[in-house]
Parts: structure tokens; sequence; C-alpha cells
């Protein structure tokens, strides 16, 4: 027990001892952790837009006038019984009506043109997944009681062909700083085992076994991966938090993502942090440990 | 204690540090190791302590042959020999009784029995009022003495020294080989690898000379030179004289008979 604390305290003395290399060896782990956890982050943010661009009404099918409405409601029974499908709403000419007045309220004239009953019902269907637009729309092709079928579908194509590469890169962009973030923990913990080389050597001289010498380093390797990446995700969520502060209500992009995101991400940013550290200083370590 | 059997050290390149050399150090006793630079002393020490494999021969320390000794083992080895290096290898930021307990805190000694065996030894070699001073702020006859301080701190059997004075002026050299001396009165074998002419023969203890990696002579009582005149190829110098290193004579017992020293030129 006495010599656990000893090696924890030798740690911390080392710590206070070596701060200019400790300082710079957080600052590494500081700097890549939070270009890549903030990747991470962006990378979310467009996924979260691009989902949230996707939902709601898919495909819109516009009815004829000479079908009654019990057909029109039994087509939408039909069309709900899909298995690409998966909300359907029925709007009536009422309903249409209703519609038309609140998008155009800004233009009496206009309405005041309009005649009420040329606007079609409609059905609109909700898809379970966007891709499935054209199944659906070839089938009521040759419905009788339809009139139009209006979808998004190519914008849904161009926006997921985007978004796709958008995952790819932040992804590629995250793993490839976390990388980098590795190697530049265990440069520079080896650069500070490197300055302490001589007391490594003295400490073999009088007979410290490798692990007595390797537990402070592993520990204090440990520490500045930890302090490093709590730093980078306090950045990153301070970062967020201004991000999210400067959305609007009703904006159409959303500039958060959720604090479930920033949690898990967190927690695992710092496990990786501490992980590098030790792994750093394990082969700093290794080629002053050779018996 | 020390056991050499025809032991040959090559390093990469082929150069043969050592070559078939075998001594026989007895517990208690102390030895000189003399030769010029190059001769092997430096790299004799290196393998007691298994800092290098040998690449022939057996190496016996304290009953136990370390050339057969699994990695894990020698940190042990190590404890139960001191050493005493020529640049002290203090650690700059520990002060002279951190640096020495450093030595205990190593073998998981309690706090107590560290504090209580450091200001003994540190009394032992004059130091009981710098305990608090760091390296940097000691002559290096001082520093010395915290190196060797710290070397006999968990009283080892065997204490390893390799020129222990090289870098000390004359007058602080013996001031270390008194220290020295006393460590090996408590029955403790020391060996010591040095170029210091004086010091060997105002000791007149055993004398150990290598060349060229051979052990040449081993001699009890002996001095640095061998005096052999028919010799083919005499001892060589490869420190300055006494003489040269300082004008004054040293207050040494039975010390300084170096007047009687043949040919003083340094060798290179």
């Amino acid at each position: 027990m006495s010599r656990a604390l000893y090696l924890i305290q030798q740690a911390f003395t080392s710590l206070r001892r070596n701060a200019l290399v400790v300082a710079a060896a957080i600052l590494a782990v500081f700097v890549s952790l939070t270009l890549a956890f903030g990747a991470l982050v962006v990378n979310e943010l467009f996924q979260v837009n691009t989902t949230r661009w996707q939902e709601g009404v898919h495909v819109v099918v516009f009815m004829k006038d000479d079908v009654s409405q019990d057909a029109q409601l039994d087509l939408q029974r039909e069309i709900q019984s899909w298995d690409e499908v998966d909300e359907t709403s029925y709007c009536d000419k009422t309903c249409a009506w209703l519609e038309f007045k609140g998008m155009f309220a800004d233009q009496p004239a206009l309405l005041e043109e309009t005649d009420a009953s040329i606007l079609p019902a409609s059905i609109r269907i909700k898809l379970t997944d966007v891709n499935y637009y054209r199944d659906i729309t070839f089938r009521l092709l040759d419905n009788a009681a339809v009139r139009k079928t209006v979808t998004a579908g190519e914008r849904f194509d161009q926006l997921s062909s985007i978004s796709n590469i958008l995952n790819a890169l932040g992804l590629g962009l995250a793993i490839l700083l976390g990388a980098a973030s590795v190697v530049l923990i265990a440069n520079t913990i080896r650069m500070a085992i490197y300055a302490r080389r001589d007391e490594v050597s003295v400490m073999r001289l009088v007979g410290a076994s490798n692990w007595f010498i390797r537990i402070p380093f592993l520990l204090e390797g440990m520490l500045q991966g930890l302090v490093g990446a709590a730093l980078a995700v306090a950045a990153v969520w301070a970062g967020h938090s201004f991000l999210a502060g400067l959305e609007p209500e009703d904006f159409l992009i959303r500039l958060s993502v959720g604090n479930d995101f920033l949690v898990q991400w967190g927690v695992l940013i710092l496990l990786f942090g501490a992980g590098a550290g030790i792994v750093g200083s394990a082969f700093g370590l290794r080629r002053f440990l050779k018996v | 204690m020390i056991l050499l059997e025809d032991v040959t050290k090559v390093y990469e390149g082929g150069i043969v540090a050592l070559r078939d050399v075998s001594l026989d150090v007895q517990k208690g006793e102390f030895v000189f190791l003399v030769g010029p630079s190059g001769s092997g002393k430096s790299t004799l020490i290196r393998l007691m302590l298994r800092e290098e494999p040998t690449t022939r021969g057996n190496i016996w320390v304290a009953g136990k042959d370390i050339t057969k000794m699994p990695g894990w083992k020698v940190p042990n080895l190590r404890r139960s020999i001191g050493t005493v290096f020529q640049d002290f290898k203090l650690l700059p930021n520990r002060t002279v009784s951190e640096n020495v307990a450093f030595a205990l805190e190593v073998l998981g000694r309690p706090k107590t029995v560290i504090s209580h065996q450091v200001a003994q030894v540190l009394e032992l070699v004059g130091l009981a009022t710098k305990g608090d001073r760091y390296p940097l702020q000691l002559s290096g006859g001082e520093q010395q003495r915290v190196s060797v301080a710290r070397a006999f701190v968990n009283r080892p059997p065997i204490l390893l020294a390799d020129e222990p004075t090289g870098n000390l002026d004359p007058a602080t050299s013996v001031g270390i080989m008194r220290i020295l001396d006393r460590i090996n009165r408590t029955g403790t074998t020391v060996l010591m690898a040095t170029h210091d002419h004086a010091i060997v023969d105002a000791m007149r203890r055993r004398v150990v000379q290598l060349e060229r990696g051979r052990v040449v002579r081993d001699q009890s009582r002996g001095r640095y030179e061998s005096f052999r005149v028919d010799d083919d190829e005499p001892a060589r110098r490869a420190a300055p004289t006494v003489e040269e290193r300082s004008p004054e004579p040293l207050a040494v017992p039975e010390a300084m008979e170096t007047a009687d020293v043949p040919e003083p030129e340094p060798s290179t």
C-alpha cells in the first residue's frame, strides 16, 4: 500500500518538476483531441441537419375531382398498408383551401380570385425510407383516381449524396486526427522521458525493477492524456454551447447536437486520451528499460 | 565474492574489450583495477552490473552466475552492488538526502527507516549538515561523497567504483578514498577502477592491471606501476602524474612515494 502511494507520489512530483514538458504534452493532447472531437461534432451536425431535412412528407398524391371521397379514402388505406409507407394523411378540398389560405394570407387579391373548388384533395405520404419514393410514384402512376404525384425525390437524392460525402469526410478527419494525437502524445512523452533518461539510468543503477520505474511514467502519461482530453472536451463543449446559443428558433439549419452525443463521445475522448497517454509512455520507455 | 572465469567481451564491429579475463575477488577485499584508457576496466565493471551481456565466460557475483541470470532478476543483483562513478550520477532536482534516500525507496523501505539510514550514512561521509542542499550547490568532492553515500546506504556486500576520483583534485580524492577505505573495513568488498597513481601507490592494496583487455598483473599490496624493467612492453601511463596535477604533496599517510615512478610522460 505504502509502495503504491509512493509510486503515485512519484508521478505527481515528477509532473510538478517537469512542468514545461508536461505542459507541452498536455497541449499536444488538447489540440489534437479538440480537433478530432470537433470534427466528430461537425459531422454529427451534418447528420442531424440532413435527417431533419429528410423528415416530413415525402410524397403528395393529388386526387382527381371526379373520384368520390370514399374511393379516395380507400386508396389512402391501401397506400397505408404498403410496407414502405410509414404514415399517411388525407387532406380534402376544405383542408386544401385552408392550407392555401394560410400560405397566401399576405396576398388577399390572389385568394379572392381563386376558386376553392379547383384545389384538389390529396394524400400525404411519409415513407419509412426516403429512397422508396420511386417505387411509390411508379405504383401510383396508372391509378385512375390519381391526378398527379409530387415528390421531392431528386432533391432527396442530392441531399443524401452530399451528406454521405460529408459523413465520410468528417469521420475520416476525426480518425486521422485521433491517430495523429496518439503519435503526438507518444512523441511528446518520449521527449519527456528522454529529458529524464539520467534519472531512469540512476533508477536502474540502484536496482529499481522495470515496473517500479515504469509505473510512475505510465501514471504520468495517463494523467497528461486525461487532462489534455478533459480540456479538449471542455473546449468542444464550450464551442458547441456557443454555437447552439446562436441558433435562432425555427431556423432552417440546426447548430446543436444532442447532449447524449456530447456525453457519450466526451467520455470516449477522455478514455482515449488516458489510453493514448499510457500507450505513449509505454512506447517512450521501451528503449530506456532494456536491462 | 566476485569470480570471473575466462570472460571475453566483444563489442559490435569486432572490437575486443576483454579477452579471457579470470579474476577471483574474496569477500572484504579492496582491489584496484588499473590500466590505460581503453584497457577494459569500465567494461569489466559494466559486465559485473549486467549492463551488458558477456560474449564468453562466466561471472559469479555472491554465488550466482550473472551471465545466466534472467532479466527480471537483474535489479536484485544491482541492489547488492553499490556503484560510484566519475560523473557522480546524481539527480540534480533532488536534494542530497533525497538522492541518497532514492536507493532505499527503490527497495520499498518504510519512510522512518529511510530517514534514519540516510542520516547515518550522511554522517559517515561528512555531509550531515548538507542534506537539504542540491547537488549543484556542492563541490565536486562533496557530490562524490553523496554518490558514495547513496552506493553504501543499503549496506551492499559489494561496491564498484569506476574512476571515482577522476574529476577531483588530489586532496579531495584523498577524502573520498578515506571513505571508501572505511566502507571496506566494514566488510564490504570494494573494486575500484582508477588512473590515479598517487592513490594506488598510497593505499598499497591488491592491484589488477589490465592492458588491451587482458589481465597483465595481479599483485597484492601493489603499486600503480609494475616496474618490470625487463618487460618488452612496460605498463604505460594514461593519467597525468600526481606532480603534474598537484604541486603540493598530499597529506595522506604513507602517501606519495611518487618520486620514484619512472618515465613520467603521459601516453596518449
